[in-house]
Formats: structure tokens, sequence, C-alpha cells
């Protein structure tokens, strides 16, 4: 990102929490029409449903509102919420003894995330299925290996910032993310 | 036969994340090898394959539930307590076992965060942590230096007189003051700091870690620190060399176990009722600075050498005395001490508490200090700066 970029965002950022610690109930709304959708579909990836999503997504923005006072600014907010909907997914998934808890009916799953792009209905089908592979391997992924992944391929994170919403070293970003794609490319192995 | 590339280092050419060196070396082996590049397609497609999961969008329902939440949260934060100073009161019920230090591992991990910054100096009660102690060792010294460049101190849990466990763990400031206490003990002063105490305390019930160094009021710690700084350091040197480490948060004090040998030992260890906890969580946070410090360390000795029993993928895991510690993050925490069975020693009740740590940890991670409300008391556990650690 630009320095003039990440400076201006900064600069926002500083913004919206200043006007929420001076009691503007509009800031959190900003923050939460900012990082909603983000927030949602990271949960629903990292638990593997919609009902458990939207838990863990009023969950997060429960704690990110309890918490935006104290808030130091030393990561950007987007890591900070990022952060925190990982934790709320991950105590999700520890209560549920680790098991993520699968739709019984699964027709909502590829349809709704794969464009028309203008494909013939075989490459849909195709792609279809192929997006299943990859939701049933990534759901099938240990988790800090799936949040790793997710945060990069899906989210688009750099590295860097990766490393700061998991708090961990760059060296580890980097590994978590090889080897989940490379649990990901051996369990799909024959469809990719 | 010619060697292939590390996954590691294929998944790092995907994302352009190499050196120019590492590309150079990526790309002048992809064209002689075939292998290798049936992998690279490999991650490629997995990594398109997550890339093109579509976003989905919220049910619209979704931010009227999260409104509603929020507002209730709002709610609950009882008038009295600022919300810069942290959370509000919860709904425990009044923890009647002596508590110290508290550090729950939740899910095996134990989290670091602050409650704000305080804005006025006046009480400033630290929960200290100290580390589990019970293994002389004289080289601690060493190892605490060659620490605090490379490593956070470490966290173990112990087990008090009254057998709940706590879980410790050594700051910066309590390896000053061990140090310190360290020389005063060479040159043959009788007050000593919790070293060693807690092995000797322990079987006698006299004391527990969790005093070794934990929570304590100013006037406690004053006099702990009188006793236990070395001769020609006086406590207002002290303070203001530990105020400028660190900011103090206020908070309530913690009952602590009878009387032992550590509270003469510079170990602050006292109870304090409800109503001094009360007072001191209604009072505004206080300004950095005039925190009196009341560290008092305990070395961990001989955790580092001990054995490592599983490493690689798998956390690293250390045994001293039959117990086994796994590394979690920065700090060592005891395994199999879930958030359940630590609820129960604690005497933590209802999911309200564990949610409610749960909430905090979950936030701040990454910061210093973690002060909780455990019924009618509140507990502040103190923590060195975190240096993240490579798996």
């Amino acid at each position: 990102m630009a320095v003039s970029a990440a400076a201006s965002l900064r600069t926002q950022e500083a913004s919206l929490l200043e006007r929420h610690r001076q009691g503007d109930a509009l800031a959190f709304r900003e923050l939460y029409q900012q990082f909603e959708a983000m927030v949602y579909n990271l949960a629903l990836r990292m638990s593997g449903n919609p009902a458990d999503a939207e838990d863990i997504t009023q969950e997060t923005f429960v704690r990110a509102f309890r918490h935006l006072k104290k808030f130091k600014g030393r990561s950007s907010l987007k890591t900070w919420v990022f952060r925190i909907a990982l934790n709320c997914s991950n105590t999700r998934l520890r209560r549920r003894g680790r098991r993520l808890a699968h739709r019984v009916d699964d027709s909502e799953s590829a349809l709704d995330h794969v464009e028309d792009e203008g494909r013939s209905p075989e490459e849909r089908a195709v792609a279809i299925d192929l997006c299943a592979a990859v939701r049933v391997g990534l759901d099938r992924l240990p988790a800090h290996y799936r949040e790793a992944v997710l945060l990069r391929d899906f989210e688009e994170l750099d590295y860097s910032e990766i490393a700061e919403v998991l708090g961990v070293r760059m060296g580890t970003v980097r590994s978590r993310i090889a080897r989940g794609r490379e649990q990901l490319r051996k369990a799909l192995e024959g469809r990719v | 036969m010619s060697r292939h590339l590390v996954v590691k280092l294929l998944s790092s050419y995907i994302d352009q994340e190499v050196t120019p060196a590492q590309l150079r070396l990526v790309e002048g082996h992809l064209g002689g090898c075939a292998e290798c590049r049936r992998t690279l397609a490999g991650l490629q497609a997995v990594s398109a394959g997550v890339r093109r999961l579509e976003a989905v969008a919220p049910p619209p329902a979704l931010s009227a539930a999260v409104e509603r939440r929020v507002r209730m949260a709002s709610l609950e934060e009882p008038k009295r307590f600022r919300l810069e100073d942290g959370l509000g009161r919860w709904a425990g019920q009044p923890v009647l076992a002596p508590v110290f230090a508290i550090i729950l591992a939740l899910g095996a991990m134990v989290y670091l965060f602050a409650f704000g910054v305080s804005k006025s100096g006046r009480h400033t009660t630290r929960l200290v942590v100290a580390a589990a102690p019970d293994r002389g060792d004289s080289s601690a010294g060493s190892r605490q230096e060659r620490r605090s460049g490379v490593e956070s101190p470490l966290a173990m849990t112990e087990t008090d007189s009254v057998g709940n466990r706590v879980e410790i763990q050594e700051t910066e400031e309590l390896k000053t003051k061990r140090v310190e206490a360290e020389q005063s003990k060479a040159s043959g002063s009788k007050s000593r700091p919790a070293r060693g105490a807690p092995e000797d305390a322990r079987p006698s019930g006299a004391g527990t870690v969790g005093t070794a160094g934990t929570i304590a009021t100013d006037a406690t710690i004053a006099a702990a620190t009188e006793k236990s700084s070395p001769a020609g350091e006086n406590p207002t040197a002290r303070r203001e060399r530990m105020a400028s480490k660190r900011e103090v948060i206020p908070s309530a004090l913690e009952k602590v176990a009878p009387a032992s040998p550590l509270s003469a030992g510079g170990v602050s260890a006292s109870s304090t009722p409800l109503e001094e906890g009360t007072k001191v969580a209604e009072q505004e946070s206080t300004t950095v600075g005039t925190s009196s410090a009341n560290d008092t360390a305990v070395p961990l000795a001989g955790f580092e050498d001990a054995p490592v029993v599983v490493e690689g993928d798998a956390p690293t895991v250390r045994e001293l005395g039959g117990r086994r510690f796994v590394k979690r993050g920065d700090l060592w925490i005891e395994a199999g001490l879930g958030v359940e069975a630590a609820s129960e020693v604690l005497d933590l009740r209802g999911d309200r508490d564990l949610a409610r740590l749960d909430e905090a940890i979950s936030v701040f991670r990454d910061l210093e200090r973690v002060r909780l409300r455990i019924g009618d008391r509140v507990v502040e556990v103190i923590f060195p700066e975190p240096s993240p650690r490579d798996k």
C-alpha cells in the first residue's frame, strides 16, 4: 500500500476512534459497516456454516465495541478486527470439539460461490464441483492452517498483515500458508 | 537425482514473497523439473480455488442483531466504571478461596491484554506474576539475562496452599527485583524474595507460589520494597525506575494465603477487604508513575534445561518435575489445564465469567496486562512484552 494511502487510512481510523471515544454512536456503526462482510465471510469459512458465522460475527462486533476505546492503534483496525473474528471463530471451534458443524443441507454451498462468468453449464458444473471440494478441503484443515490460507487467499492480506493478525512471525505465516496449501493440494489431487 | 523445491518456497513464490535470489532459484529449477512444476500447479490451483470462493453477503437481519447486542453491551457497563478502566462488573460470586496470580489457560493459551491506560496514579495495585520457583537455581540470573534478550520469561503453573492452580510468569521487573534480591540475599539480608520459598512454602502450606510476588496493596508493596531492596536503593528510586518501564493499572486486591515466610521477604501477601477493592475499582484510573514496585522475582530454575519431549510441528513440550509444559506463543503453560479445569480450580462461576475472560483474551492478546474481575475481586496480572516466536 502506498505510504500516503496507508497514512490516510490511519488518519481515518484515528478519527473514527476519537469520535467513538467522545461518545459518537455513529462511529461504531461506521466500523461495523466497514467490516461486516469481511468478518462474516471469514467466520463462514472458518466455521463452515452460516448459523455459526452469524453468531461469530455478532460476538466479534460486541467485543470490538467493548474494547474499541482501549484500542491503541498498534495495528490497523482491520487486522485488529480480523484478530477478534478469528479468535471468536476458534473459540467456537474449540467448543465444538474442533469439528466443524457441517450443514446437513449442502445445497446452499457452492452455488452461491461460483459466479457465472459466462461459462458453459459444463464449465460451471466443474467449477462448482471444484469449489465444493476446496470448501471441504478447507474445512478439514487444522484451524491455524485454515486461517492462514484464508487470510492470504480469501482476504488477500499480505504476509506482514497476516503476521499482525495472528501475532506470529512472518516465517510462521509463510509455513502455515504453505502447509495449508499443501494439505489442500494433496486432498484435491486429481481434481485440480 | 536432483532435489526438489520445498513447498514453503513454492508457496511463497506464488505470493511473490521471495527474495530475488530465491526467485532465480525457483524459476531456474522449475525449468528443468516437471515434478516441481506439477507441485506448483497444484498449489496455485488450490490457492486460486480459495480465492474464488465468493464472498457471501451477510444476512440482512444480522446488522440489526449486532446493533441490538451492542446496545445491550453498552448498557452493561456500570456507570461508575469508566470504559477506560476495563470491564464491567462480573456477575460472579465472591471467590472464597485465596487466589492470586490468575492466568487462565484458555485453550491452553495465556493471553495478554490490558485494560487501558491508567490516568491517575493513586492506587496501583498490581498482581505481579512470579515464575514457578520451586527449583532453586543460582544460575537464574544468567538465564534471565539470556532470556530477556531472546525469549520471554516463562510461565508455569503452581499449586498454592489451598490447591488452586495459578499461572505465573516472570516479568522484566521481576527479573530486576530478583537480581536485586539475590544480591541482597548474598549480602546476608534476611528479607529475601520468594525465590525457592514456594517450594518450602508449599509443603508447609504456609505460602504459595501465588504469594510469590503477586497481588499486593501499595502499602505492602512499599513495605516489601523496603525490605527487599538492596541497601542504598530507596523506594522512590525504585518506583521511578519501575514506573518508567510500565504503566500501572489500578486493581483491587486479592486475598492471599495465610502468612508465609514470603511475606516478610518482600512478597506482598495481604488480604484486602472487598470494600477496599471496591474503592479501588471506583477510583479514577491512575497516571503512570506512582506505582510502587511490588515485584518480587522468583527464578525459573531448571526450566530452560528441562528435556524437550516433543518438538517439530507439535508445540514444544517440556517436562519438568513430572509435569508437562507446552509453549504457546511466548509463554509456557502447564499442559492439560484448559479453561474448564482452570475455572473449577479458580472458582470462576458461570459462562459469563469464562466468556468475559475469553473475550478479553481474544481482543488483547498482544498487550501487557490482564485485569480480571472474578466475583467481587479484581486481579491484575502483568506480563512482559511478548516477543513473537516462530513455531
